[in-house]
């Protein structure tokens, strides 16, 4: 799990849990009875993000400055751009058609238009009229002209009118490392974003489903030797996260940490990476998370999400699951995926230390069967800046990348470990210089009732896993969906092939650093509508 | 250069007398000026870019010109078109793979072209070698372009050719001939082109002409 922190001042503490109890891999498994409903509703608590996003940001601008101007279309003074060969007029009621005529006659002669015409017929819907003009004509100058006459009510071009989505949800300003990536064109490009593909998420769980879960709370003593008391037998409630959409949009879901079917997340982590690759957008005013309008968008919000939890966060191994977030783990995670059809899996985690022949057995099956894999670079670079197995392992499989992270300002976030295996790179963020808005927003769960072990024993109480709020996460775990989520989108498009899907998302990607690949940026930072666009002949 | 050195050589080998001969087709004394239609199955040289696009690395191109000959000088002026709708694409290792994107390449050559007539041979032929300059007009559109993404470029490039006429009818001969054409400054510098580290827009091609004797 590759969270470097999270908001509000409560940094991610390395929970060095001792615990009692605790199944040990196919050992003494303790057990959990699971009952998923969907009966029961998320409480809605804290929005993080409160103000807007500044009028002059550069994200702001690019927005603004979106133009979606086909080849044939001719730019106008204003900018705009508009179609050649027409006018748009509208005439006073009370104009006589031989005044109207002589209307046109004059301004085309004063626009020095070759040619006008009226259209004999209005078209179906309108209350004005079509004059058609010479292909080289000046359209608004032929305007310019008619909007002199007397009997002209107005007169302009035909410009242009294009598709500009810019989601709805009410925090998508927030988001800057959509944009970065230039994502928006990229949905005018493909807008059923990866409708028909599955990104499963190995991590720590998803909130995707309503269910009460009873476990029993062990007594464990934290990484300063400070002993917690055993909570006994506890009734948990969990919810969906309203804005990854309904149940019937995650399939084949399991838990490898517990080993059955309910891969609820006890942690946030998950929920978030989750929601990068495939939160609903453009919701913002058809309903969905009511309470935030929408809340925040997802790169390819139209995906299947596959939720795989193959990493234990801290209440996981209070609760003494029987398994835990190992190499062994991991790699089953990535064969079950396989399996069950993902087309791309999504593994925000990693460690370091000695090589993992079990997990890279498993990627090669993974890509061998066509499964694309993205693999988060790593957060130890001021940490020894010690080399990340798993994604290097992606280095040498193609079909398999690694990703660093960078900040909103295109440079390497202070935490993103570097090496000649980074083959891509993606908005993580850093709330260094820039506050917790350099991070990347997604809803998750309320942190503030999941971390009760990180109180004094004295505060210490069971958690609530039914309240979700946004946060600002950084990370190269959150750098990674970025790349699962375009790969599902080029994907949809009908590249098949991992490595294809990898070939085409290093051609394009934006050199970042020193020309060329390096241990930074990899190939540079992920370009979405580039990606999606491919390359012609010439350009 | 390969293939420009092979098209020499034809031509080398198709202008050698071989024996004499009774010439059926007086060689013309003075000026003489013919109208023809040409269609050129070319294969283009930067074929990785072009299999990826449209699927195939060989494109047929319409045309026309005009064939001045003085004695056994000739020199020809000719236009045509290449025109094929494909989908933007990547490459990967040697295989190339659309994206769905559609993308519409124009070419259209303007040649000029100087050459030699040979005596006539056996079976009525009349071989010919020629070289020359063309202009070349590129043009690459997709609907889902931006200004400035679409491409259009025009760039010199030089032909070679070797090939043989005969004479049909009074009123027609019909011709073949192989030709190279070599055209940089378009392709190389950006796109699917600059990926596999192609830049020549040209190829070899075999055109067969229908010819107006006048």
């Amino acid at each position: 799990m590759l969270r470097s922190s999270y908001s509000l001042g409560v940094l991610t503490v390395g929970l060095a849990l001792s615990t009692f109890g605790r199944g040990t891999g196919g050992g003494q498994a303790a057990g959990r009875t699971v009952t998923l409903e969907r009966t029961v509703h998320a409480l809605q608590r804290g929005i993080i993000p409160a103000e807007g996003q500044s009028p002059d940001s550069l994200e702001r601008k690019r927005r603004d400055g979106l133009q979606r101007i086909v080849s044939s279309d001719r730019g106008a003074a204003a900018g705009a751009a508009y179609v050649p060969g027409r006018v748009l007029v509208k005439f006073k009621d009370d104009a006589p058609s031989s005044a109207r005529t002589l209307a046109v006659s004059a301004a085309s002669a004063r626009a020095r238009a070759t040619r006008a015409t009226l259209s004999a017929t209005r078209p179906s819907h309108a209350n004005f009229d079509t004059l058609a003009i010479g292909e080289l004509d000046d359209p608004e100058a032929v305007a310019n002209a008619l909007r002199q006459r007397t009997e002209v009510e107005y007169a302009q071009a035909a410009y242009r009118v294009r598709r500009r989505f810019v989601p709805d949800d009410r925090y998508y300003p927030l988001q800057w490392n959509l944009p970065l990536i230039d994502l928006e064109r990229a949905w005018d490009l493909q807008p059923a974003a990866g409708s028909t593909k599955i990104v499963a998420v190995l991590d720590t769980g998803i909130a995707f489903a309503d269910a009460t879960i009873g476990v029993h709370a062990y007594a464990f003593v934290d990484g300063d030797g400070i002993a917690y008391p055993a909570l006994g037998d506890l009734t948990l409630r969990f919810v969906a996260a309203p804005e990854l959409g309904s149940s019937s949009r995650f399939v084949d879901p399991y838990d490898f940490i517990w080993n059955d079917n309910a891969p609820v997340d006890m942690d946030g982590h998950g929920t978030h990476v989750a929601g990068t690759i495939g939160q609903l957008t453009n919701n913002g005013s058809a309903g969905g998370d009511s309470a935030n309008g929408g809340g925040t968008a997802g790169v390819a919000f139209n995906v299947k999400i596959m939720p795989v939890k193959v990493l234990d966060g801290p209440w996981d191994i209070i609760f003494g699951s029987p398994y835990e977030g190992t190499d062994d783990t991991v790699a089953r995670g990535i064969r079950y995926a396989t399996d069950r059809g993902a087309h791309v899996i999504n593994m925000s985690l990693g460690r370091t230390g000695p090589p993992s022949p079990v997990v890279e057995d498993a990627i090669r099956y993974a890509v061998g069967r066509g499964t694309f894999v993205a693999i988060a670079g790593g957060n130890g670079y001021e940490d020894g800046n010690a080399v990340e197995v798993l994604a290097e392992i992606a280095s040498r499989v193609p079909g398999a990348v690694s990703v660093a992270a960078v900040t909103r300002d295109r440079q390497r976030a202070y935490y993103s470990t570097t090496g000649s295996y980074i083959e891509l790179a993606a908005p993580g963020g850093a709330f260094d210089s820039q506050g917790a808005k350099g991070g990347i927003l997604q809803q998750t769960l309320d942190l503030d009732l999941v971390d009760r072990f990180l109180l004094p024993p004295s505060q210490f109480s069971a958690p609530r896993f039914d309240a979700l709020a946004y946060y600002y996460f950084t990370g190269t775990s959150q750098a990674t969906p970025h790349v699962s989520g375009l790969a599902a989108m080029l994907m949809q498009q009908g590249v098949g092939s991992p490595a294809a899907v990898e070939a085409a998302l290093e051609q394009v990607a934006i050199d970042l650093g020193p020309p060329g690949r390096d241990p930074t940026f990899g190939y540079g930072l992920v370009s979405a509508r580039a990606a999606l666009r491919g390359l012609g002949l010439a350009r | 250069m390969r293939s420009a050195a092979l098209v020499f050589l034809l031509a080398t080998a198709a202008a050698a007398p071989l024996h004499a001969q009774t010439t059926t087709v007086a060689e013309p004394g003075g000026l003489s000026i013919r109208p023809y239609a040409a269609l050129s199955m070319q294969r283009f040289a930067a074929d990785a870019t072009f299999d990826a696009i449209f699927g195939s690395a060989t494109g047929a191109l319409p045309g026309g010109g005009v064939l001045v000959t003085r004695r056994r000088l000739f020199v020809e002026v000719e236009a045509s078109r290449f025109r094929r709708n494909g989908e933007r694409a990547f490459a990967s290792d040697e295989d190339g793979f659309g994206v769905g994107i559609p993308l519409t390449v124009t070419i259209t050559p303007i040649e000029i072209t100087a050459g030699y007539r040979f005596r006539q041979q056996r079976f009525s032929l009349t071989p010919y070698v020629g070289a020359g300059l063309g202009v070349y007009r590129y043009r690459e559109e997709s609907p889902a372009a931006e200004p400035g993404e679409d491409v259009s470029a025009t760039h010199a490039g030089w032909v070679m050719m070797a090939g043989a006429e005969r004479q049909l009818h009074r009123y027609l001969a019909v011709s073949a001939d192989l030709r190279y054409t070599h055209v940089p400054g378009i392709l190389g510098q950006g796109g699917l082109s600059e990926a596999v580290g192609e830049s020549n827009l040209g190829g070899l091609a075999i055109r067969f002409r229908f010819i107006v004797l006048r």
